[in-house]
């Protein structure tokens, strides 16, 4: 069959297995029939319009009737299809109003808080316990709890002071406000893991804005700050005015100014001076054990003994043997190891931060490129992405490059990807780059939840093209 | 927050007006990856939905449409989802590589092509036209067509594949001369 041929059958969905298999084989190697494909495409989309014209003037279908329905009349045709255009405008204004009611809480006296952007999935829990994921730019909501699911969520919302507050990654934070008699009203975020970044507005004398984490607890009168809270620790961040932080393992107390930045630790009890933003660097390598946000961390060591132990189950090696191999591997390091990714709604995954791992901020270079090493044991794609802030506070954007099945070749399904940094897309605004900004958190996902990779080495280098060996 | 262009705001009446102008341009992008008229339209929907929602991400007019198709680019692919348990596909990535090649066609050149293609249909017969827009009539069929006409469907295909390649050749040399 012709190529044009096979390209019409397959876009009225007419085409066999089979011979979509041979169009495929045609298009992976003939850049024309691409085209031509892209081609016959636009044109099934104009002749539908045509197609559809005839009804959206009241015509009787052609085929029912000898009377003329698709008038060869180019004035009338374009009429008939800026009238379906109105329609389809008509149908998505609809849709949007719908879309904007579907928001449970619309109705709610004590909303405080109004959503300005959001991207990737979101799920609130407010009032009497009621969950939803259909979150919408505009929706007004009163406290509650909000849970990013993905490692490329974000959520910006404000409240009715104008102060803003952005949530990146898998975070969870729950939002209160009360009021007194004179109508002042204090807000309380309860960060119980992520990321948060908030711009906020002067708050009432005697009111200020409360940021409770598991280790610490923030209280802001009006500045922009950044908070990472990961399993026990808390990293502020100040970049404009001030803000006061309760280390909660010993009630001691410090006062950040701008510029600054300050770790509240449950395990580490002390000193806890602020100190300054330091000069950022452009390379960074992971210390996968530190670092792990959402995984599995393995030592080399443990997956050493799992094997011998298998060993010893299935017949291949004594139990005295396997003590022997054990021991002669032993030792006391045991940073060396990987993390395994963790099935998830959205993919298993891996999220390692920098905070652990890098004393100084890491800058995203024009040349900067992200080297992973690991092991893939399924057939899958994998995305790769970047959480950047801008170098003077603040979330700039989410990242990430897709990496397909066919780059996992290599031996013992090992496999290693280098991926300069002009791979990487921001879904939200394509034109975006990470050029210029910092690097906070690094994560991996793949298609399917129940896919099996495993990380050993992630990297961030900058090195110029020409300049590489 | 990515940080924005200033004084850029989209109003209503600017999107809806944009989203008209451009619908065309996008329901061509989506038909090259999915075969299914119903879930183009779906794909459409749900991407002006989402456009709405992020209308502020957008930086200038001129940024709509390169937005707008990689809005639409998710949503089409997830579609293919669905569509993929009922009937064979290309592959993800021959998809992925026929979406992006889709994306760096400009809009004047859909436009123009779009044009060429009025032009074209208008010089066939009626009896022709009826043939060549019957695959994608909602109300009737190459089969319902050859049962009036009284002629065999597979006669009717024929003549229809001969027809859709004049009409490609036509609207292919009126690109051609636009372009001299």
């Amino acid at each position: 069959m012709e190529s044009n041929e096979l390209i019409r059958q397959y876009l009225l969905g007419m085409a066999s297995d089979e011979q979509v298999h041979e169009l495929e084989g045609r298009l992976r190697s003939d850049e024309q029939l691409q085209d031509e494909f892209l081609l016959q495409a636009e044109l099934d989309a104009h002749l539908r319009q045509e197609a559809q014209s005839g009804f959206a003037d009241g015509n009787q279908p052609v085929a029912d009737t000898h009377v003329r329905t698709i008038t060869p009349s180019s004035n009338n045709s374009t009429r008939v299809q800026t009238m379906n255009r109105v329609l389809f405008v008509i149908a998505v204004v609809a849709l949007i109003a719908v879309f904007s009611q579907a928001i449970p809480f619309r109705e709610h006296k004590h909303e405080f808080i109004t959503i300005t952007s959001l991207s990737g999935p979101v799920e609130w829990t407010g009032d009497g316990g009621r969950v939803t994921e259909h979150l919408a730019v505009g929706a007004r909501l009163p406290g509650g709890t909000m849970e990013l699911l993905g490692p490329d969520s974000w959520i910006n919302f404000e409240f009715q002071d104008q102060s803003t507050v952005t949530l990146t990654g898998l975070s969870e934070v729950t939002i209160t406000a009360q009021q007194d008699r004179a109508s002042k009203q204090q807000k309380a975020l309860h960060l119980k893991h992520g990321h948060l970044s908030a711009s906020v507005r002067p708050q009432p004398s005697g009111y200020p804005m409360l940021v409770h984490t598991p280790s610490a607890e923030l209280k802001v009168l009006g500045t922009q700050f950044d908070v990472e809270t990961v399993l026990e620790a808390t990293r502020l961040t100040v970049n404009e005015g001030r803000v006061h932080l309760k280390r909660l393992a010993d009630g001691k107390e410090v006062d950040v100014p701008a510029r600054q930045s300050v770790t509240a630790s449950l395990e580490d009890g002390n000193g806890m001076s602020p100190s300054e933003r330091k000069t950022p660097v452009t390379v960074w390598k992971s210390n996968l054990r530190a670092d792990v946000v959402r995984g599995k961390w393995t030592s080399d060591l443990w997956m050493l003994g799992a094997q011998l132990k298998r060993a010893v189950a299935s017949g291949e090696m004594t139990e005295a043997a396997a003590l022997i191999a054990y021991k002669k591997s032993a030792n006391f390091d045991d940073t060396a190891g990987s993390v395994w990714a963790l099935p998830s709604a959205h993919g298993a995954l891996v999220v390692l931060s920098l905070r652990p791992s890098a004393r100084q901020p890491v800058l995203l270079t024009e040349h900067a490129r992200v080297r992973v090493r690991g092991r893939v044991y399924s057939r899958t794609a994998l995305r790769v992405g970047l959480s950047a802030y801008r170098h003077d506070g603040g979330f700039a954007g989410k990242y990430s490059a897709r990496v397909e099945t066919e780059e996992f070749t290599g031996a013992d399904n090992e496999f290693e990807i280098d991926l300069p940094l002009s791979c990487f897309r921001d879904e939200n605004n394509p034109a975006g780059s990470p050029v210029g900004n910092e690097l906070v958190d690094w994560w991996c996902v793949t298609e399917t939840s129940s896919a099996k990779v495993e990380i050993t080495s992630v990297e961030l280098t900058d090195t110029p093209e020409q300049d590489k060996p | 927050m990515p940080k924005q262009a200033p004084n850029f705001q989209l109003t209503e009446p600017d999107f809806l007006s944009l989203l008209v102008k451009h619908e065309p341009a996008l329901r061509a992008y989506a038909r090259s990856l999915v075969p299914d008229w119903d879930l183009v339209d779906e794909s459409l929907q749900e991407a002006s939905v989402t456009m709405w929602q992020k209308r502020s991400q957008l930086e200038s007019v001129d940024g709509f449409v390169p937005w707008a198709i990689v809005v639409l680019r998710f949503k089409c692919l997830r579609q293919l989802e669905k569509l993929r348990s009922r009937r064979p596909l290309l592959s993800d990535e021959m998809l992925e590589k026929l979406a992006e090649r889709g994306e760096s066609r400009s809009v004047e050149e859909l436009t123009a092509r779009g044009r060429a293609l009025h032009t074209c249909l208008d010089q066939f017969s009626e009896e022709h036209r009826e043939i060549l827009l019957a695959p994608h009539s909602s109300t009737y069929t190459v089969v319902d067509l050859a049962k009036r006409r009284k002629k065999s469907p597979n006669s009717l295909y024929k003549l229809l594949a001969r027809l859709r390649e004049q009409l490609t050749d036509c609207v292919r040399l009126r690109i051609a001369a636009g372009a001299k």
